[in-house]
């Protein structure tokens, strides 16, 4: 654990930018955004008890440095792909590049009834 | 004339699940205040309060004591909060889902500063009933919906329509007037399954909900029998919601001296 959970989830509320990066990318915009293997777990499980109880969980003595919203742009994050910009979660704002999956074609939307 | 801002007192709602539910309008004035006095229910939020307001943020979590009564807690949260307000500080009161749902806190601060002469409001959020109606699709305008504290509608002998929705909050504290944090079945359980079996068979079957506060994660729904309520585990998230058990009685003479289509 980095205990770079916790401010992770802080920047997806306050950044849709990055939500919907995550949304359409959610394992790469986990790894540039410094989580380890166990964190990305915790997320993926999609399981309330274990997230809530790995937000309690302290950095292991390994771990990086406090992740930090101001920081500069993982090198995880290089691969080519389309540019995502990150809005006010890095500070100032960064333009990166991460490994893109085709999107499905988009179905034509129904009005609301 | 200026567009001036003069709120002494704000209560905002961070949503049920904050990443994503967190208004911008709330956003703006937990940054904006000198105080933001939160009651939050995950780290995450929590976190999220320092770091927007990093000078201001004070929790009110330590007025929750298991076995308190409820009532001293909540006076002392409003004790707190307008005191700030009477020192000259704009103050923000933060709270989970909507600061107007099933939050005495809150509109009691506000009724309570607005007495006072100073001007406070109070920002919509998402609630646990917002959540609630998206994650079983349905709409309170296709079969109406009755909304009660559980306990409320257990010793006032609410009057419901089982051709309706119907909420039941609290479940945690049913027949309690002390904060808790989890039970296995509430003390007026015996009385409650009695009160809704008055109208619903005993085999109808509810849902015992929680709404998820973290993205990706879904909802805790647990269908049980009326029956069976007294089996189920509740915490403080956790809400009652009643389907339907009947159609409703149409009038079939309004319907056509209004002119009003059938079905």
């Amino acid at each position: 654990m980095t205990g770079r959970l916790t401010p992770f989830l802080v920047a997806l509320a306050r950044d849709p930018e990055l939500y919907a990066a995550w949304i359409r990318q959610p394992e790469a915009v986990m790894v540039w955004a410094g989580l380890d293997a166990e964190e990305r777990a915790v997320l993926h499980s999609r399981d309330q008890d274990r997230i809530y109880q790995a937000l309690f969980r302290p950095p292991s003595a390994a771990a990086a440095p406090p992740w930090s919203i101001d920081g500069g742009v993982p090198s995880s994050a290089s691969a080519a792909g389309t540019a995502v910009y990150w809005g006010s979660y890095a500070y100032p704002p960064v333009t990166v590049t991460l490994p893109v999956t085709p999107a499905p074609p988009s179905s034509p939307s129904a009005p609301f009834a | 004339m200026n567009l001036t801002f003069d709120e002494r007192l704000v209560a905002v709602g961070t949503g049920i699940r904050t990443v994503g539910q967190l208004t911008g309008e709330a956003l703006a004035w937990i940054k904006r205040a000198d105080k933001v006095l939160y009651v939050l229910s995950d780290p995450v939020s929590e976190r999220l309060i320092h770091d927007l307001n990093p000078t201001g943020a004070e929790s009110l979590q330590h007025f929750y004591v298991e076995n308190k009564v409820r009532r001293e807690i909540y006076e002392q949260m409003i004790q707190l909060t307008l005191g700030y307000v009477r020192s000259g500080r704009v103050v923000c009161l933060a709270v989970y889902g909507h600061p107007g749902v099933f939050a005495f806190p809150t509109h009691e601060s506000i009724r309570r500063a607005r007495a006072e002469g100073y001007q406070a409001r109070m920002l919509p959020g998402v609630s646990a009933e917002d959540c609630l109606f998206a994650d079983f699709n349905i709409d309170p305008g296709s079969a109406g919906c009755q909304s009660y504290e559980a306990t409320d509608f257990l010793v006032n002998r609410r009057i419901t329509d089982p051709s309706s929705h119907l909420i039941l909050w609290q479940m945690i504290v049913l027949g309690d007037s002390t904060y808790r944090w989890q039970v296995d079945s509430p003390p007026a359980m015996r009385q409650f399954i009695a009160r809704l079996t008055q109208q619903y068979p005993p085999d109808h079957v509810v849902y015992v909900y929680e709404a998820s506060i973290f993205p990706g994660v879904e909802a805790r729904i647990e269908p049980v029998t009326i029956a069976q309520l007294g089996q189920v585990r509740y915490t403080t998230m956790s809400t009652l919601y009643v389907p339907p058990c009947v159609a409703p009685r149409a009038d079939l003479q309004l319907y056509q001296s209004l002119g009003i289509p059938l079905g």
